[in-house]
């Protein structure tokens, strides 16, 4: 049988549509492809022993060594401590916001969370060298540059997230669950801890693992304040020791280093691990919290023997901790004071047995709204930092004109301009692949293995370190194309980079539009296409442009993707073509920071604007999704 | 304070004081003059209403016509919603629980609850009976938890199908299954009064069947008190029934009366089916 005219067209649009959900695997492969491909040399200078064990990192020796531990070590280091920073405060404000504000602080607080989560790590990383190292080197008589700094800043950095994810997975638990415990006489905290808690806790594992994602990720912070010096710290000895981690070295070190030497291998060598190590988080994280999910709707059968083995994991594990902790605070703070603590840490949890259950609620929720207060309290103090020191800096002037004297005085136009052309071009690059990709995973793609495998590419092209983007736009765009440190290079790494938001974003209104909506079309005789064109698209179009918009304040305040592909410290002229270099917000503040330590006032006045721009973009969008939320539910 | 002589220092239960002369006519729970808004909207109008010890006490009505938010109030459950606002008492043994609001978590141990849609916590069987015992710290030299979880699964008529799989999650039984766990998880914490919303309406007439069955067995021990909007039911299983309409208690009386002669125009034409 001939297919129609009409029929054929149908296929072509399917084989477009197609092809760009195809993209975003393509690009995940395309990078595993590359950094294998340029990691590989290294296997001629150095053995993967000593790549993996080796101690000592001295690119600059003849021949280099390359002994990746202390990087690794450092990068674990970070991660957990930065958890150790984030997962209790997120955590306590998280049920703060969701069970225990009063309700006109709740929905203040859940957006401003929302809207923190935006601030680029620049600025965090800014505010660190500004504030927090001062105030170690003066508190603690150090340095400053240190593995406690790191991680507290990570943490910070983290924490939004955290929040608001737990924040949502707790309050998706049903109504019916509350009232049943509250029904056989539960107290508020016993409802929270032992019910609530229990039942959401597969959204509070994916909490955890897109914060330590964040956390392991984070470039700009890291290098800003961790002191990249690649020392081990051995287990616990020193808070105050500098540390370096592979993002950091990567974004350090990939300037540095000749193109085709061991050092450059070695380097793709450490993106490549941390790829993969990333990719391993996305993937258990996916896995658990589907597994715990299943397990709620009771869809396993719990086996007693399993369970045995799980409970004594879980209390070796629980012990283990516990005695690091003891360990820490014995080297680091003298061993009387780790067994006062052990002491009374026994005495408190013997008094819980005892004291009276309003006793008990009192004392949980004054804790955790304390360490919401905490939240509140370091986020507030950074965005009054810099507002407060950068607001008299932003004058008409200061934002009009170009910068004088290597970027050191004079205004940042030039600056502003070329954030918006970076992220105007991720826009054309990335928008109509994406929404192409979530129309044929919503409406065309059935549930079989090629939409699991490109849901899959996408989860991980979420996952992935922005520096990893960086690195893949300088090898292939800059490098193996010729287009030199360009706009264009620039444009097609952010565009890769905010590609999986847009897809999720739409795929998600797609999916609220009722399929009533759909059927009324097709029952009049409307093509498939014609149905999504003139019915689908048009309704999901608030939540689309939700997803545009933070792609707009992502792509505007991320800097290491954009660190080696398209910027330059200072031009006063801005670029004529799409292959020259622009000059950038987010890398303006890192340059100032790091090449002109006296230009503190006017990297202030930078960062202050890019704060409003990704704010205001931020709040756009949180307003439209509240908006239109609330005109769908009418 | 007058909650401080409630409160939950001692490990087991104390039996809220009981007043003579309410042991006398039987009596465990009064409701006078009882008035409920949700912000402006008027929910329950004066409500007037005595519910006999070991007796059950059903409550019909439209739907709409405040029959659960009456149940509701009897373990302060609407106090969970912010716009309510209540008046006049409601007598526990002859004490008004609106006065001990310190102590609602007392109250709802006496006063348990199983509610219209089952809900189990998601955790093991095991765990769902277990909970209340273990938050009001029930720990009774007599009976270890596992055979105490076996005898309020007995009471259910549970024990015989779950006893091989008490470890499992308890959304892999079944709905009817599962309101009869509900009803176990209420029963363990040992209530005098078991106030049910609608229990059987998200049931299959064979677990209708059973939890009726379950209900009468329960009159023996506890004071039931029922909401259903089928009267075929109430009919069934109760000794006292309690007809609403609009927010007002239109008639109350034993259930073979309301049945049979209700002295109410309204009560015989709802129960006639003329409106409803």
């Amino acid at each position: 049988m001939r297919l129609k005219r009409s029929d054929k067209k149908e296929l072509v649009k399917q084989a477009v549509l197609l092809a760009a959900a195809f993209f975003a695997i393509a690009v995940v492969f395309l990078i595993i492809g590359f950094l294998i491909r340029q990691a590989f040399p290294l296997y001629q200078s150095v053995s993967m022993a000593d790549f993996f064990f080796g101690t000592v990192w001295q690119p600059n020796d003849d021949p280099g060594r390359f002994g990746a531990a202390p990087i690794i070590i450092g990068t674990i280091y970070v991660t957990l401590g930065a958890m150790v920073i984030a997962l209790p405060l997120g955590l306590g404000c998280a049920i703060f916001i969701a069970f225990i504000a009063p309700k006109k602080i709740r929905v203040f607080m859940k957006s401003t969370v929302e809207l923190l989560a935006g601030v680029p790590s620049v600025i965090f990383g800014f505010f660190g060298l500004q504030i927090i190292l001062p105030w170690i080197r003066t508190t603690f008589d150090t340095p400053g540059p240190s593995w406690f700094a790191a991680s507290f800043l990570v943490g910070i950095i983290s924490l939004p997230t955290v929040v608001s994810v737990t924040e949502d997975a707790l309050t998706a638990v049903s109504r019916d669950l509350w009232e049943a415990s509250m029904g056989v006489g539960a107290t508020k905290w016993e409802t929270i801890s032992k019910v609530i808690i229990p039942s959401s806790i597969s959204g509070i594992s994916a909490a955890v693992m897109l914060g330590v994602g964040r956390a392991m990720g984070e470039t700009m912070a890291v290098m800003m304040v961790a002191g990249n010096s690649k020392n081990i710290p051995f287990a616990f000895l020193d808070l105050f020791r500098p540390i370096s981690t592979i993002t950091g070295t990567l974004g350090l070190e990939i300037g540095e280093a000749a193109l085709g030497s061991a050092h450059m291998y070695a380097l793709y060598g450490l993106a490549l691990l941390l790829l993969v190590i990333s990719l391993v988080v996305n993937t258990t994280s996916n896995y658990i919290t589907s597994r715990l999910k299943k397990r709620m709707q009771g869809e396993f059968i719990i086996n007693k023997r399993g369970e045995k083995v799980r409970k004594v994991i879980t209390r070796t594990l629980v012990i283990l901790v516990l005695f690091f902790i003891l360990d820490f605070i014995a080297v680091n703070a003298g061993i009387l004071v780790a067994v006062l603590i052990s002491i009374s840490g026994f005495g408190i949890w013997l008094l819980t047995r005892f004291l009276s259950r309003r006793v008990i609620q009192h004392t949980a929720f004054t804790i955790i709204s304390l360490a919401a207060l905490c939240v509140l309290f370091v986020l507030g103090y950074i965005l009054y930092d810099i507002i407060s020191k950068g607001a008299p800096v932003a004058t008409f002037q200061f934002i009009s004109t170009g910068p004088i004297n290597g970027g050191r005085e004079g205004g940042v136009f030039p600056a502003i301009i070329g954030t918006l052309y970076l992220v105007l071009g991720a826009l054309i690059f990335a928008v109509p692949i994406g929404i192409c990709a979530a129309i044929y995973l919503n409406e065309y793609a059935r549930d079989n293995l090629i939409k699991k495998i490109i849901r899959i590419g996408i989860d991980n092209l979420n996952g992935m370190p922005s520096i990893i983007f960086g690195l893949f736009g300088y090898t292939l765009l800059v490098i193996t194309l010729g287009f030199g440190r360009s706009m264009i290079a620039g444009q097609i790494t952010l565009s890769l980079m905010i590609l999986p938001t847009i897809i999720r974003t739409t795929e998600e209104s797609l999916k609220t539009v009722p399929k009533s909506l759909r059927e009324a079309s097709l029952a009049l005789g409307a093509t498939k296409w014609q149905t999504i064109q003139k019915v689908v698209l048009p309704a999901s179009v608030p939540g689309t442009m939700t997803g545009i918009i933070i792609s707009i304040g992502r792509a505007a305040g991320e800097t290491a993707p954009i660190l080696f592909t398209a910027c330059v410290i200072s031009s006063r002229f801005l670029p004529d073509s799409v292959f020259d270099p622009v000059m950038a917000l987010p890398f303006q503040i890192y340059v100032l920071t790091r090449e002109f330590p006296n230009a503190v006032t006017q990297a202030y006045g930078v960062a202050f604007v890019l704060l409003v721009f990704v704010l205001v973009m931020y709040s756009i969008a949180i307003i439209t999704r509240t908006y239109y939320r609330n005109k769908i539910k009418l | 304070m007058k909650q401080e002589s409630l409160d939950f220092k001692v490990k087991n239960h104390v039996p809220i004081a009981c007043d003579t002369t309410v042991q006398k006519n039987g009596e465990i729970l009064k409701v006078e003059n009882l008035n409920l808004w949700f912000g402006d909207h008027h929910v329950l109008k004066n409500i007037n209403l005595s519910i006999k010890k070991n007796a059950i006490t059903a409550v019909i009505g439209p739907s709409g016509c405040g029959k659960s938010t009456l149940l509701r109030s009897l373990n302060l459950m609407n106090g969970l919603y912010d716009n309510c606002k209540i008046t006049g008492k409601v007598l526990f043994k002859g004490n008004n629980i609106f006065d001990a609001f310190g102590d609602v978590y007392n109250i709802r141990k006496c006063i348990g609850m199983v509610f219209q849609k089952p809900n189990p916590f998601p955790k093991t069987i095991y765990d769902n009976i277990a909970y209340g015992p273990n938050i009001h710290r029930m720990h009774d030299k007599s009976e270890s938890m596992d055979s105490m979880v076996e005898r309020i699964l007995k009471s259910v008529a549970l024990w015989e199908e779950v006893k091989d799989r008490l470890k499992n999650s308890a959304m892999t039984l079944s709905g009817g299954q599962q309101q009869r766990l509900c009803i176990g998880r209420a029963l363990a914490i040992q209530p005098e009064v078991i106030l049910m919303d609608e229990p059987c309406s998200a049931l299959d007439p064979v677990a209708t069947t059973k939890i009726e069955d379950l209900i009468s067995t329960l009159k023996k021990d506890y004071t039931v008190v029922i909401v259903t909007h089928n009267m075929q039911q109430a009919a069934r299983v109760s000794d006292y029934t309690a007809f609403m309409y609009l927010g007002e208690l239109i008639e109350f009386g034993e259930t073979r009366q309301i049945f049979e002669a209700p002295k109410n125009r309204m009560t015989e034409n709802y129960i006639t089916g003329r409106f409803g």
